[in-house]
């Protein structure tokens, strides 16, 4: 489903976020409030422990906000039950993880066609093989993930990504486990196929130069967002 | 102590993750559910043993014409073996004016050994069940023999020249005969009456009795010097290895204790392989980076073999303990069943072989483990957490199998052995082979969740092979043991169906036989037919002599080479039709019905080494017959029904004096009117044998329901060990479930996508379970019983159902499980 330019695909109001620690109550987030619309991309960048992976979280519905609202594609996440939430993920929302979290007991074909028809997308293989000609694994069909490099892997899991042409596109430091060599590699292909795609990108990151290539960028500090 | 501290420190630290108690857990489970299997077969054995023990009043016995030596019995003693003698003979009892012949024993203080007597005091008196014999000076007498010789409890009955005091009715007797028409009526008295009874003197046809006792092990010991040392005329009994009924119903229930054992060793041990694979992931990690960090091999080795040392302890203390716990809550459900199951001793041994398997098979486990961690390089160690994950240790399965053909031959001793490891081997041939067939399947597009299930089958072979295995042999044996029981029960019904002779008329003359037919048929009786007797000794073969029973054997020892005959007098017999459940193996039956030979036994034929053309003498009251032998035939010795060595023509047999000897079935309310009915026939042995077939049906009952708590155990301890082995496998495939639900796959997909995998390996397992049960089934009717095998389509059947039924519970509970578990979470990613 396409959605107006207009609307915002991702919106948080006030949103607050705490978790139970051995001290009480720790806030993460506090008072965020961020509107990202149709084909943006928007960087997140700040240190480690900020909440930049919470506030990732938050916009895929796998945890929920304390306080305030979180909306995606114009549909609000509060309240919204376990099916409600993962129908949404399936319907609009595409991930890229650190850690690529790929299946390892199935192929580079297997990864992109078993998790598509687990969320109501049947693929076939012909499809799956030709996303991972435009991601350039093309000879890697039929490879498990641990006979790939760090930086092929990541290139399925961003194939798998765009596998069911999500609207949003949710990356977690992408790059973060890979060379420069690899992590610009694979910074150039996100752009790329974000841009072929059309989809709406939401990134964090720890990489300056990679968050610049975003529209707007912003900084995560104690909780707080701000324009970087 | 700094690396008991050290581990200590790092076992407090694992109390965080589950692998930690999923190897103890696992550990302690097996070792418990192998005690408990243990302590139970030491129990179930012990107490067959002593049931069937109970058939021949002892657990070995030795039978001669003449006195043993007495060092024999001294040899015993000193083997802790317990002893006691009778002596058998058929003499005349007489009272008053009456006499009878009876099938006497003499017992010595002791007897029984096992088993118990029954026996009443007065008419009005309840039945009784005692442990010994009767005193000195006193004679126990059969109903029928008390009938016949008309006499009650506090008469004198003369024995030879011994007048003795007629004290019990002799209900029954443990040692009770099968051959039951060469029997007469018996009676019971002291072995020290018998000089005084003046019965036995040089000539006697007299059977010395010797019966031994106790332990399993010292008994079969004995029992192998006693086969080694024994004379040719000595013959050695022990039910387990005889050819009657109750020795097959044993053989076959002790098979299914081995089997029930062996699998529930080898389930256990499947286990704890999967639970060490889980834990072995974070702890080579571990191990890498310590060695990353410069830590020394040696100072590694020493704390980790004291670190995994406490946690195998741990879990073989546990394990014990529960076991213990189990064994002793189940021995108090069996004292319903039977006291004698709930006071065995169960001795050391159970302790001693749980601990040791735990033991074995947690280093056969860890030994690859250790080889790897301080072979390989350690940036490989912190990379093969995720290969462990995905295949579990090749190595780590063949050290186990080491170990389980190690344990299994300590428990079962060689042939077992060999039989349970091909049968280990046949299954993962067929695992392995079924699972690359099923990835051959192209399932229609629409079953969308079997095809992914198919697919991730295909794709975990290896953990999928081991989890079919397991499940596999639980089901297999467990239907296997169905049908053994559902087969005992047959045979049972075979041997005897409704309305089967229950009683048997020995020694009728030949005008008696239409009275007695009449009288009996008046009452709604049925009788199969009068066989004719003739008493007969065999003496020659092909005009040789044979040993004669009692002079022959000495005069073979002083070196006189004869050829062997048979060691006692023979029931010789006459027909012209093949008698029912008689079948041809070689020759021509319509030459005996012409009067041209004889037709001779299979078995007989094989003992005497004797065929067709051959002839042989016997010496008969008031002749010699000699003829060629004609036809060789083979018969169901099991069966109910008169059963004969040699067949003659009626016109070279029927021309000596001979008596009848008829079977028939009397309803059971008539038995009072048949014992007064029979006193008219005093030379007329009346044999009920309806208190035998009670007592043989009250033993297969028993093992039917030992049968039947094996079958129970075994299959709790499948479920058991599918449970660990999935749950061994937890953790990877919550991370995958993760995964999929991150990426937008919802509740429903999920759990069509587990329930799908989680019964199709128990279809497959159960169909592999029913090709294996039908295998086992026909190689125990070929090798054990020597029968025809069947095929059990029903087996077929039962099989993939009960295959899902077992998995069932699992796959809904796991599945619950899994979908809570991977909820959100995604810091855990």
């Amino acid at each position: 489903m396409r959605v107006n330019a207009a609307l915002n695909m991702i919106e948080f109001q006030q949103v607050n976020y705490t978790v139970d620690g051995p001290q009480g109550a720790l806030s993460i987030l506090n008072g965020v409030t961020l509107e990202v619309k149709q084909g943006e991309s928007v960087a997140i960048i700040g240190p480690s422990g900020a909440g930049k992976s919470s506030l990732l979280s938050l916009a895929a519905g796998l945890e929920r906000s304390s306080a305030g609202e979180v909306k995606v594609a114009g549909k609000s996440l509060t309240g919204a039950d376990e099916s409600t939430l993962a129908e949404l993920r399936a319907e609009y929302i595409g991930f890229v993880f650190q850690s690529f979290l790929l299946i390892p007991e199935l192929t580079a074909i297997e990864n992109l066609t078993v998790p598509a028809q687990l969320c109501g997308h049947p693929v076939s293989p012909e499809t799956a093989q030709s996303m991972l000609t435009k991601v350039g694994l093309d000879k890697r069909g039929h490879h498990y993930p641990q006979q790939m490099s760090g930086g092929e892997q990541q290139r399925l899991a961003i194939a798998r990504a765009f596998m069911t042409n999500p609207t949003i596109l949710l990356a977690d430091e992408p790059t973060g486990n890979l060379d420069r060599a690899n992590g610009e590699h694979i910074s150039e292909l996100l752009f790329r196929m974000n841009k072929e795609q059309g989809t709406t990108l939401l990134l964090v990151t720890h990489d300056e130069g990679l968050a610049k290539q975003c529209q707007r960028v912003y900084r995560l500090i104690d909780g707080k967002l701000e324009v970087a | 102590m700094r690396a008991l501290q050290q581990s200590l420190q790092m076992l407090r630290g694992e109390r965080r993750g589950a692998s930690l108690y999923l190897w103890c857990i696992s550990l302690a489970a097996a070792v418990a559910i192998l005690f408990w299997f243990l302590a139970i077969s030491q129990r179930i054995e012990t107490f067959l043993q002593r049931s069937t023990s109970g058939f021949l009043a002892a657990d070995v016995v030795l039978s001669a014409p003449q006195p043993i030596d007495n060092s024999w019995l001294n040899e015993a003693v000193s083997r802790g073996l317990n002893s006691t003698q009778m002596v058998r003979f058929s003499t005349m009892l007489f009272a008053v004016d009456k006499l009878q012949l009876s099938s006497v024993k003499a017992v010595a203080d002791g007897y029984p050994l096992r088993g118990e007597l029954k026996i009443r005091g007065g008419d009005a008196a309840a039945e009784r069940e005692v442990k010994h014999g009767p005193a000195k000076g006193e004679v126990w007498l059969s109903e029928p023999l008390a009938l016949q010789l008309g006499v009650q409890p506090g008469d004198l009955v003369e024995v030879g020249d011994a007048p003795l005091r007629f004290t019990y009715y002799l209900i029954e007797q443990p040692d009770v005969a099968f051959g039951v028409f060469s029997s007469s009526p018996p009676s019971l008295m002291h072995i020290d009456d018998l000089d005084a009874s003046g019965v036995i003197r040089p000539g006697s046809r007299v059977n010395y009795r010797y019966l031994f006792s106790g332990s399993n092990q010292a008994t079969q010991a004995w029992y192998q010097w006693l086969k080694e040392n024994k004379k040719e005329r000595h013959r050695l009994t022990s039910l387990v290895d005889s050819e009657s009924n109750l020795g097959d119903a044993y053989q076959r229930a002790q098979q299914v204790i081995f089997l029930a054992m062996a699998s529930a060793l080898a389930l256990t041990l499947i286990a704890m392989w999967s639970a060490l694979q889980s834990y072995s992931g974070p702890l080579t990690r571990r191990v890498g980076i310590l060695r990353i960090l410069g830590v020394s091999r040696l100072q590694l080795y020493i704390q980790f073999t004291v670190h995994l040392s406490i946690s195998i302890l741990f879990g073989i203390g546990v394990g014990l303990g529960v076991g213990y716990l189990l064994d002793s809550a189940s021995a108090k459900q069996f004292a319903e069943l039977s006291e004698e199951l709930a006071i065995v001793d169960i001795g050391w041994k159970p302790y001693a072989l749980a601990a040791l398997s735990g033991l074995i098979a947690a280093k056969c486990l860890l030994v690859p483990l250790f080889l790897n961690w301080f072979s390989a390089s350690p940036r490989g160690l912190l990379e093969s957490e995720e290969r462990t994950a995905k295949s579990p240790s090749v190595w780590g399965g063949i050290l186990l199998a080491v170990g389980f053909v190690l344990l299994t031959g300590l428990t079962s001793g060689l042939l077992n052995l060999l039989l349970m490891t091909g049968l280990v081997l046949v299954l993962i041939v067929f695992c392995s082979l079924t699972l690359f067939l099923v990835g051959k399947i192209k399932l229609p597009a629409k079953l969308k969740n079997l095809n992914l299930a198919l697919l991730l089958l295909v794709r975990q072979r290896v953990r999928v092979t081991i989890q079919m295995v397991g499940l596999t042999l639980a089901v297999a044996l467990t239907l296997a043991m169905v049908f053994v029981r559902s087969d005992l029960l047959e045979e049972w019904q075979r041997m005897v169906p409704d309305q089967s002779a229950n009683f048997f008329l020995v020694n009728v003359s030949p005008d008696e036989r239409q009275v007695l037919a009449a009288e009996i048929e008046k009452r709604e009786g049925s009788l199969s037919g009068f066989y004719p007797i003739v008493r007969g000794r065999m003496v020659a073969i092909n005009g040789e002599q044979v040993v004669d029973n009692r002079t022959g054997a000495a005069e073979r020892e002083e070196g006189e080479e004869r050829r062997r005959g048979i060691n006692r007098e023979l029931n010789l017999t006459w027909s012209n039709a093949l008698p029912p459940e008689n079948e041809i193996e070689s020759g021509d039956w319509q030459l005996t019905s012409d009067g041209k030979g004889l037709s001779v036994e299979v078995g007989m034929a094989e003992r005497l080494e004797v065929g067709l053309g051959d002839t042989l003498t016997f010496v008969v009251t008031g002749g010699e017959i000699t003829l060629p032998i004609t036809s060789i035939r083979s018969l169901d010795w099991k069966s109910m029904r008169p059963n004969f060595f040699v067949i003659f023509p009626e016109k070279e047999l029927g021309q000596y004096a001979h008596t009848y000897i008829a079977s028939f079935y009397l309803p059971y309310e008539h038995r009072d009117w048949l014992y007064q009915f029979m006193r008219s026939y005093p030379a007329v042995s009346l044999i009920d044998i309806e208190q035998i077939l009670e007592k043989f049906a009250t033993y297969l009952v028993q093992i039917v329901q030992v049968v039947t708590v094996l079958v129970l155990l075994v299959m709790l301890t499948a479920i058991l060990v599918t449970a660990s082995l999935v749950m061994g496998s937890f953790v990877r495939r919550h991370r995958e479930l993760h995964i999929y639900r991150i990426l937008g796959a919802g509740d429903k997909a999920l759990r069509g996508l587990l329930l799908s995998e989680f019964l199709m390996v128990g279809a497959l397992a159960g169909l592999l379970a029913s090709a294996l049960g039908e295998l086992l089934l026909a190689g125990q009717a070929i090798w054990v019983f020597e029968q025809t095998p069947k095929f059990h389509l029903t087996l077929w059947l039962y099989g993939p159902l009960a295959g899902i039924a077992a998995s069932l519970p699992l796959a809904i509970w796991l599945t619950w499980r899994l979908l809570n578990a991977s909820k959100a979470k995604t810091a855990s990613v």
